[in-house]
């Protein structure tokens, strides 16, 4: 058994090295255009305030009423497994490529609500400041846990990646 | 010891040593190529501080990775299968605290290739793989002792 542990300790240690090198290392994007290279240290997210969130009950009025835009700051592929109904996919990711599809269906003045999955999830934080400043948008609010949250309310949802 | 094992105990182990080996070779290669991806998984298990969830998800695809090619190379069998067992350990005890606080959330066990919710089938699932990695373990840390017993034997000239 001792020879075991041994074994394991080293095991863990190499391939903790090697992995370590091989991420400061790296330069390659994933297939969603991310880059693969993390910081060592995760940047703490983003801070949001009060006023920065909708909540879910106000967000279902909002997509009744048809006068607030959905964005999944998602991975298109996650878009695709379910999406809010009416949603359009602007992964925060990859905003450059996507933005200036859903920036044409925009005004500065549109009410837009901004959601990913998980709490700790920060890609619609992300996103409603990048639409913020690089789009000058000011009505951006984000749903918490949107796609969890609005699927476990039982509010429409649908299938398929952006068309 | 070991020309004394049955032929079945030693034909399911290489089984199970390619089985397992080759699960965690492909759960840890698909993580290195997303790990943007892993890390938002391993972040959402709400385990580690929020300042270690990339340093997991840069080195723990890599220990899997050469534990796998290990095991199924059948080098160093003792040792790559007591970090296969310790990890599902640790992936056990993950998911069920995550069930147990009702999260709803993505495994992340194969990137993104499984997008699915954990769940009491990815649960069971790993129970049988800490078990049988366990087994693995038990089995060549004995084939070791024996043949270490035996050169020690060998040495003394009994």
């Amino acid at each position: 058994m001792r020879r075991a542990l041994l074994q394991a300790v080293i095991l863990v240690l190499v391939s903790t090295v090697v992995g370590l090198a091989a991420n400061a290392l790296r330069r390659d994007m994933d297939k969603t255009g991310t880059p693969c290279r993390l910081p060592l240290i995760r940047p703490p997210r983003l801070p949001v305030t009060e006023k920065d969130r909708i909540s879910v009950a106000e967000a279902e009025t909002l997509w009744r009423a048809g006068t607030a835009f959905f964005l999944d700051a998602r991975e298109p592929s996650d878009y695709a497994v379910g999406h809010i109904a009416l949603a359009h996919s602007l992964p925060v990711e990859q905003f450059d490529k996507y933005f200036p599809k859903v920036a044409s269906m925009l005004s500065p003045d549109s009410e837009i609500v901004v959601y990913c999955d998980g709490d700790q999830c920060d890609l619609s934080h992300r996103l409603m400041t990048l639409l913020r400043e690089r789009g000058g948008y000011a009505h951006v609010r984000v749903l918490v846990n949107g796609w969890t949250t609005w699927r476990k309310a039982g509010f429409p949802t649908e299938k398929g990646a952006e068309s | 010891m070991t020309a004394r094992q049955p032929l079945l105990t030693r034909f399911l182990s290489f089984v199970l040593r390619l089985v397992i080996g080759g699960i965690f070779i492909y759960a840890g290669v698909v993580k290195i190529l997303e790990p943007a991806q892993f890390a938002n998984d391993v972040a959402n298990y709400r385990v580690p501080p929020a300042a270690l969830v990339n340093f997991v998800a840069i080195t723990l695809p890599w220990v899997e990775t050469v534990a796998g090619i290990l095991m199924v190379m059948g080098f160093w069998l003792p040792g790559s299968s007591l970090v296969i067992t310790g990890l599902m350990g640790v992936f056990l005890a993950a998911i069920g605290q995550a069930l147990v606080r009702r999260l709803d959330i993505n495994c992340g066990c194969f990137g993104t290739i499984e997008a699915g919710k954990i769940d009491a089938l990815t649960l069971a699932r790993d129970f049988a793989l800490l078990f049988f990695a366990a087994w693995l373990c038990w089995r060549a840390s004995a084939i070791d002792g024996n043949r270490g017993e035996r050169n020690a034997s060998a040495n003394s000239g009994n």
